[in-house]
């Protein structure tokens, strides 16, 4: 009887909106990465991220050098959204870094307001044959006390291994064969 | 003006909460049992009882006054007057070597039951109290103690408590833990309501008023049939003065500065009374902080702002006693910019890094920026009290919204909080207080009740936890023997849980993708997947406590046991951890984790010496920790997202022991002079694996000097304090589960005086507190900042109240 009684009273408070649950911010999220290579794309996908990427290999034939183009995606979102756009307007507070072991190589092909590297688009550059892991980060760099921390030589601390300041966005990696 | 708010609350007031309770400045009374019956009519009524001791001991020669009637109990401790009439009457008991106690009778009544307690001033939280009458071990901070903590948050004010350590989180703010157990297996309770919040997240601070309290109680062991589930390291209970039933009028200014980020605190209270049953309280309070510093550099973006607002209405008539309020607390800070690793190499360099990358370009001003965690938790709540021929029947009901958004780094045209919870709470509970009764040559009294909750989680935000729907149910009987000198208690609770979680198709298809769920586990519509759980656990309690004929030794032994049901993230999480850059996968299958505890605690209380030492094994059985998963051959499974590729960690259940022991020492070298010490130690291991639990507090120990000079007219009562600190480094620790090193030992240095200033019918009390004086460079183990930067430096505190 007491039972039934503090059901019957704690069931007025009880909702609907718990047995309707939704994603919200689908906006913030990055599925899908994009390289553009001389006009070839190879995509880095998990738009449910579900913990099973599709990665597309990258094929390079030999030594030499080609423009390279990134783009962000969120396949969540129907239609698909562009958040590269978002990355360039707010470019004085992030920066692509790309991890180039031997035999591949990066140079920035743009910059910022302030004349700091982007990455939205550059080039990349083989010395000679291997079959490496290319690593491209999206890093959020945004001002701490109003005080800018995207600065100068922050891709040497990166190929360094130093500590870089901010938030990955996105940092995916490439199976790249250059023949 | 004679009431008061109470600043002395003895410990088990909530336990029998009287309702019949009157505060009468500069003492306070506590008292228990008063059973009245039904109405008469005319002046000729006769009043009789009895007035004992706490041991049931007769008070002889008490005076016990009621209108113009006064008589005087024998030798037997009974009292008789005549010619009373009908209707409610105020009452007071008086004698010499006990605290007075005033309440209200309605006449015609049965025989009176009145429990005078032992009369002492401020008891300060190094004197043991034998008062406590709880087997368990257990530490009050109130009066001058409590007053010395003004302006801090909870853990704060536990701080000095023998058996707590602080976890420190990302924003600054602190959460206590009770012999190494915090958050989820540690129950805070507001006035006997469970305090009900997002407890599981390490950075999740309490959202409470330690400005509304008379006292904060740290129950140290399992103790689940008194105080339900999730009850398994301790208990924090945290009570209000008593409303103030005498007609008129009586508050508190309160202001507190201090000097680590600017930190300012402002707060009230007000309480009237008509005199003919009706009480209310206003209560408010803000505190604005800047970013708090470390010794060598600011802790950028740990700025931050609290605001309480508390009305209580009461109404006090013959036998019932109804209370009502509404309670408001906010809560937003910044998150440390310090915290941030993308991976477990970040996470390793910076801690080893002397310093945080930026510390160079912060700056103290009390800017909130990303990341931020914004907090509300309001509560309203009523409960009545009826006092019957069978014992004080209490019904309470209580609603608590708790709304927590946290604000991740974001870019610009992303407004919203990336984790956006709603945690509602709807608890409805019953106790009945039986009268007490004889048994053999002791008295029995005991408390049995029933309680229901439901509670519903409402998240929108980047992948994390689900909804949920949980209803809970839980009845209870203990009983306590008093046996002259000795006392038994023992008691038994059922509860159980049903709980249906809601995930996004999106959020079950990750799941069944990584196989943390079974295809067929839940139930699927278009909208959600439904996956239900349902537990039925026991607790129970034996314990007793013997002191000698002169109260001047004390044994307690205590063996409890407690229920904690998995929590939605356990059961459900999928998605990257909020507080280590691992990626955390949550385990439906999980079992109620189940804590039997025995704890042994000694006191002693001689004239220069008070001392207390407790023991404890808490054995838990299906423990639910957060480990790092392997593959099948050997090496740590990942689990690759388009952040980064990272470690991948899962809830699992294990058999764990924790074991230690904690007490503290005070002896008056001089009158004057006091020398204290405390200390505290803590080991967790994993049974058969021998493998140890992590984050468990190291050893520490603290001395200090108290200086009390007497006949200081207006300024009586001024104490000086000194006290050093030292905390080990914690070597037991385990690699798989630390993602860095341990840091350091440290010892600090802390010092405070208080000086009360009393004129006429009010007081000013003055104080001066300075903690880490010295300024030390302090990582704690158990702090979320210890991989990234140091604790805050030295804070200087000067607090200024009028009580009225």
């Amino acid at each position: 009887m007491r039972k039934t009684l503090f059901v019957a009273l704690l069931a007025l408070a009880a909702c609907k909106g718990v047995e309707t649950p939704t994603e919200a911010n689908p906006e913030e999220v990055i599925t899908t990465v994009e390289l553009t290579i001389d006009g070839t794309v190879y995509t880095w996908s998990d738009p449910e991220q579900d913990g099973s990427p599709e990665v597309d290999p990258i094929e390079l034939p030999g030594a030499g050098s080609w423009s390279i183009g990134v783009a962000f995606l969120n396949e969540q979102s129907n239609p698909v959204e562009d958040i590269t756009g978002e990355v360039e307007a707010e470019s004085d507070e992030h920066q692509v870094f790309f991890g180039t072991p031997s035999p591949l190589g990066y140079t920035y092909g743009d910059t910022d307001a302030n004349g700091l590297p982007v990455g939205l688009t550059g080039t990349l550059e083989a010395s000679g044959a291997g079959s490496v892991d290319l690593r491209v980060m999206l890093r959020h760099l945004p001002a701490e006390g109003g005080v800018p921390v995207k600065v100068d030589g922050l891709a040497d601390t990166f190929a360094d291994g130093g500590t870089l300041p901010g938030e990955a966005d996105a940092d995916v990696t490439f199976p790249v064969t250059v023949l | 003006m004679t009431g008061g708010p109470c600043p002395l609350i003895a410990t088990e007031m909530h336990l029998d909460r009287p309702t019949h309770v009157y505060c009468s400045r500069p003492r306070v009374v506590v008292a228990v049992l008063l059973l009245v019956s039904t109405p008469a009519l005319a002046c000729d009524e006769r009043v009789s009882g009895h007035v004992h001791t706490l041991e049931d001991e007769p008070v002889a020669g008490a005076r016990v006054e009621i209108d113009e009637h006064v008589a005087t109990t024998a030798d037997d401790g009974r009292f008789v007057m005549t010619g009373v009439c009908p209707g409610p009457h105020e009452i007071h008991v008086h004698h010499v070597e006990l605290m007075p106690w005033s309440g209200t009778v309605v006449v015609p009544t049965d025989h009176l039951d009145i429990e005078l307690v032992e009369d002492a001033e401020v008891v300060v939280v190094e004197a043991p109290a034998f008062s406590a009458r709880d087997p368990h071990s257990r530490t009050t901070v109130e009066g001058v103690a409590l007053e010395r903590q003004r302006g801090r948050d909870l853990g704060g004010v536990l701080e000095g408590v023998p058996g707590v350590t602080l976890l420190t989180t990302s924003t600054g703010a602190t959460r206590p833990m009770v012999r190494g157990m915090y958050g989820r297996r540690l129950l805070l309770l507001r006035d006997g309501m469970r305090h009900e919040s997002q407890r599981w997240g390490d950075d999740h601070a309490p959202e409470v008023d330690p400005f509304a309290m008379a006292s904060v109680s740290v129950v140290r062991g399992a103790a689940g049939v008194r105080y339900g589930p999730d009850a398994v390291g301790g208990v924090v209970l945290m009570e209000s003065p008593a409303l103030r039933r005498e007609r008129g009028v009586e508050g508190r200014v309160d202001t507190v500065a201090g000097s680590n980020g600017g930190r300012g605190t402002v707060g009230g209270q007000l309480d009237l009374a008509d005199g003919n049953g009706l009480s209310v309280r206003l209560q408010a309070n803000h505190q604005s902080s800047g970013s708090q510093s470390a010794p060598d550099y600011v802790l950028g973006n740990t700025a931050s702002r609290v605001s309480n607002a508390a009305v209580t209405v009461g109404w006090q008539k013959g036998d019932v006693d109804l209370e009502a309020g509404l309670r408001h607390h906010a809560y937003a800070a910044g998150i440390c910019y310090c915290v941030t690793a993308s991976s477990a190499e970040e996470l390793q360099a910076a801690f080893d890094a002397d310093r945080p990358l930026n510390a160079d370009l912060w700056h103290a001003d009390r800017t909130l920026d990303r990341p931020r965690q914004d907090v509300t938790h309001d509560t309203v709540y009523a409960r009545g009290a009826v006092f019957t021929g069978l014992g004080t029947l209490e019904v309470r009901a209580n609603t608590q919204i708790n709304r927590r958004k946290e604000y991740d780094r974001a870019r610009e045209t992303i407004e919203d909080a990336q984790f956006d919870f709603l945690l509602a709470t709807h608890t409805l509970d019953t106790t009945l207080q039986h009268r007490r009764f004889h048994l053999g040559s002791g008295t029995v009294q005991g408390t049995l009740g029933a309680t229901g909750t439901l509670q519903e989680n409402v998240y929108r935000g980047l992948p994390l936890v689900p909804n949920h729907r949980a209803w809970s149910f839980g009845a209870f009987l203990a009983e306590r023997l008093s046996l002259g000198h000795a006392l038994i208690e023992a008691g038994a609770r059922v509860d159980h849980q049903a709980r249906a979680s809601f995930l996004t198709l999106e959020a079950w298809r990750r799941h069944t993708a990584r196989e943390s769920i079974a295809p067929d586990a839940c139930t699927t519509t278009t909208e959600a997947a439904r996956c239900e759980n349902a537990w039925t656990a026991g607790s129970f309690t034996l314990g007793g406590i013997w002191h000698d004929p002169g109260e001047r030794v004390e044994a307690r032994l205590d063996l409890s046991s407690a229920t904690r049901f998995p929590n939605g993230d356990e059961l459900y999480l999928n998605g990257a951890a909020p507080t280590q850059p691992v990626y955390g996968l949550g385990r439906p299958d999980l079992k109620p984790e189940i804590t039997w505890g025995a704890s042994p605690t000694v006191a002693l209380a001689l004239p220069a010496l008070h001392a207390e030492v407790g023991a404890y094994v808490n054995r838990v059985d299906g423990a639910i920790v957060f480990a790092p998963q392997y593959a099948d051959d050997g090496s740590p499974a990942v689990q690759v997202t388009s952040q980064g590729a990272f470690p991948s960690w899962a809830f699992e259940q294990v058999d764990a022991v924790y074991a230690g022991l904690d007490g503290q020492v005070a002896v008056r070298v001089a009158r004057a002079l006091t020398v204290t010490a405390a200390g505290s130690r803590v080991r967790a291991h994993q049974r058969g694996t021998g493998e140890l639990v992590p984050f468990v507090p190291a050893d520490r120990g603290t001395v200090g000097l108290e200086v009390a000079p007497a006949d200081l007219g207006s300024f009586d009562g001024t104490t000086l304090a000194v006290g050093l600190t030292g905390v080990a480094r914690q070597r037991h620790t385990s690699a798989a589960t630390d993602l860095v090193p341990a840091p350091d030992g440290y010892a600090r240095l802390d010092a405070s005086i208080d000086v009360p200033v009393t004129t006429g019918d009010q007081q000013i009390l003055l104080g001066l507190a300075g903690t880490n004086l010295l300024n030390a460079h302090i990582r704690s183990y158990t702090s979320l900042l210890r991989a990234y930067a140091d604790e805050p430096g030295r804070d200087v505190r000067f607090r200024a109240s009028l009580i009225f």
